[in-house]
């Protein structure tokens, strides 16, 4: 399994739980060559800004 | 010297300790619970409204001074132990967690308790990631719904169902279980910011319902005769005791019944360590004193009822059951720890709206299932399983509940205007996400560190998961809509110049996690696993009555046995399974032998 500290605010793409390729933002990580339909595509870092309820 | 034999002790006096007390003893059972912290009632909080005490400083949770735990993310790492309270809040005292809690009651769905059948059925069994352990609970949604409708109704739940014996209706929650009868009181009544959120969703075609609740918002009396008043919307209800008795604890509704019965004893300040056993069946609790002695409670039946982990480490201390190895696979005491995914939610900051923020109780919520579960099709999506979404108004306490737009100076007068402003027209809608088990987490006895006594700690291991990461990602861009739905026009903050025109802010999208689990930042304390129920002895720790494969005599039971965590609020699900295995002792107590 790939290590995300890394990529740290970025976008990455994962195959088999290894980071194949990354990119600023979503668009840049769909249109990556490295990057094929089947890989799962996610952002890495703190959420956004804002306030979350999640409850005791 | 031991105390007096009993027919029952139990560890904790929370709402299982709490269920099984009044249960057992109102069938004549003799019951001793252990409570390592002291008693209290709703007089302790008459006068609470002091954020700092308990919601900052966390007057009521567990002193890691005194015992904490040690965590790693992966099998690499050497553990550290959480020397501050952070990422969970585990409660101790009478009432446990069903003290603080904020009173959201939930019935996990059908699907949660056959996860992984019905995810092969529909998807096959290549969509479950290699490293994923989901499995069946062993018992069914079915099974399972005369002991939420019990738990229901000692509570007084309120809320509008979705699902009358298989009938859908409109206003509650149409993807849940079928309900045997309708919820015991009625729901509260929409505030204008869950009747926005009702609006929105509906307008972009989901189904939003009230979120059932534990804060009465009208007078009950129980089926146990218990009479409770009704919510004042003082808003403070998580990390606080209820100062008017509205929101059901242990402390107003089952211990009561059991003190009643003249067959209940509680020790206080007695911290359990160990399990008498020989291997088959347990003779007797071995625990603290408040002068530090080791104190030995002797009982036909042993009932370990605390939060998740001290349960897991007793098993684990006591060298009951075999412990999980996760490099083989064998073993099961540990196995299958998880928690609860957040991220995936959106925020906005109204212009133009103001909304009584300061009003409110802990589960007072507008929310929608269309998101959790197997709801939806995940075909093509990458990942398995949701979350519930919501919207909250559960106070806005004066310290933790400021919130400014992104932008916003951190300090000095410009942003103590931003607070002034935004404090009644900030809103969030959030999303609280399964957690699927995973081989490589777990929980076992840390190598090197111990707790004020001497014993192991218990070690976490658990990180965030790319199945999670995704189905986060995904939250994300379907709560950002709501939020736009909710201020039409609103200007999604981009990092760009915010325009002094737009009615109001907004900021979401993809959710995301970060790169590897957080401890210090409070997330959820709906920690789970460890001691997971199932039909295999094989792979869970008790059967479907929460009774030991391994020592018959032994009913562990909590959040501790749930083989995976679903995507809402764990409590109604426990204070079910508590109920199932007051069963259960009833019958073992009688017949003796294994219940399955």
């Amino acid at each position: 399994m790939s290590d995300l500290q890394a990529y740290d605010g970025r976008w990455v793409a994962m195959r088999d739980g290894v980071v194949v390729a990354d990119a600023h933002d979503e668009d840049g990580i769909r249109s990556h060559e490295a990057v094929k339909e089947t890989d799962l595509v996610f952002p890495v870092g703190e959420p956004p800004s804002g306030f979350y309820l999640i409850n005791v | 010297v031991a105390n007096k034999k009993v027919d029952v002790a139990i560890v904790g006096v929370g709402w299982v300790g709490g269920i099984l007390a009044a249960e057992l003893t109102k069938a004549g059972l003799t019951v001793v619970g252990l409570e390592r912290g002291h008693d209290r009632s709703t007089v302790d909080w008459q006068d609470d409204h002091d954020e700092l005490r308990y919601a900052i400083r966390m007057e009521l949770f567990q002193n890691t001074a005194n015992e904490t735990w040690t965590f790693r993310h992966n099998l690499a790492e050497t553990a550290l132990p959480i020397r501050q309270l952070g990422a969970w809040l585990p409660g101790t005292g009478i009432g446990g967690a069903g003290v603080h809690w904020n009173g959201q009651t939930w019935r996990f769905h059908p699907r949660d308790f056959t996860i992984k059948s019905s995810t092969i059925d529909r998807y096959g069994a290549s969509a479950i990631p290699a490293n994923m352990a989901i499995q069946d609970w062993g018992i069914t949604y079915d099974e399972l719904e005369p002991y939420y409708d019990k738990f229901e109704y000692m509570a007084g739940i309120a809320g509008k169902a979705g699902n009358l014996k298989g009938q859908k209706v409109d206003g509650g929650n149409v993807f849940e279980g079928p309900r045997s009868r309708e919820f015991p009181v009625a729901p509260p009544e929409d505030t204008p910011l869950m009747a926005l959120f009702r609006r929105a969703t509906k307008n972009l075609g989901y189904h939003p319902f009230t979120g059932p609740t534990a804060n009465l918002p009208a007078p009950y009396k129980n089926p146990d005769g218990i009479d409770r008043g009704p919510c004042t919307y003082c808003g403070f209800c998580e990390r606080f005791g209820c100062e008017v008795g509205a929101k059901a604890d242990p402390t107003v509704t089952v211990l009561p019944v059991a003190h009643k019965t003249g067959r209940f004893k509680i020790i206080n300040y007695a911290n359990a360590f160990a399990i008498k056993n020989d291997g088959k069946n347990a003779q007797s609790i071995l625990y603290y004193d408040s002068m530090g002695r080791v104190q030995e409670q002797p009982a036909d039946v042993i009932v370990l009822g605390a939060f998740v982990f001290n349960n897991v480490r007793l098993l684990l201390n006591s060298k009951l059951g075999a412990p999980y190895d996760p490099t083989t696979g064998n073993g099961v005491v540990g196995r299958n720890y998880a928690y609860q995914t957040g991220g995936g939610g959106a925020s906005g900051w109204f212009e133009h709206e103001e909304f009584k923020r300061y009003m409110g109780a802990g589960a007072l919520s507008a929310a929608m299932d269309d998101l959790n579960a197997d709801n939806f099709d995940h075909t093509g999506l990458g990942f398995l399983g949701g979350g519930s979404v919501s919207v909250g108004q559960g106070g806005a306490r004066p310290i933790q509940s400021l919130s400014v737009p992104p932008g916003t100076p951190a300090f000095g007068s410009a942003w103590k205007a931003a607070v002034q402003h935004y404090y009644r027209r900030v809103v969030s809608v959030g999303f609280q996400g399964e957690s699927p088990a995973y081989k490589q987490h777990f929980m076992d006895l840390d190598p090197h560190y111990r707790d004020k006594f001497g014993n192991p700690l218990l070690r976490i291991t658990f990180d965030w998961q790319p199945n999670e990461r995704a189905m986060v990602a995904y939250a994300g861009k379907k709560t950002l809509p709501i939020m736009q739905e909710m201020i039409p026009n609103g200007q999604v903050a981009s990092g760009g110049p915010l325009s002094p025109t737009a009615p109001g802010i907004i900021t979401g999208g993809p959710g995301s996690l970060p790169a590897h689990f957080d401890t210090t930042a409070y997330q959820s304390t709906h920690n789970t696993g460890g001691a997971i129920m199932g039909a295999d002895p094989s792979t869970s720790v008790v059967n479907s009555y929460l009774q030991m494969w391994d020592a018959s005599n032994v009913f562990v039971v909590g959040a501790c046995n749930f083989p995976q965590n679903a995507g809402f609020n764990p409590t109604g699900t426990v204070g079910a399974l508590a109920y199932r295995a007051a069963e259960g002792i009833i019958k073992y107590h009688k017949q003796g032998g294994s219940l399955v």
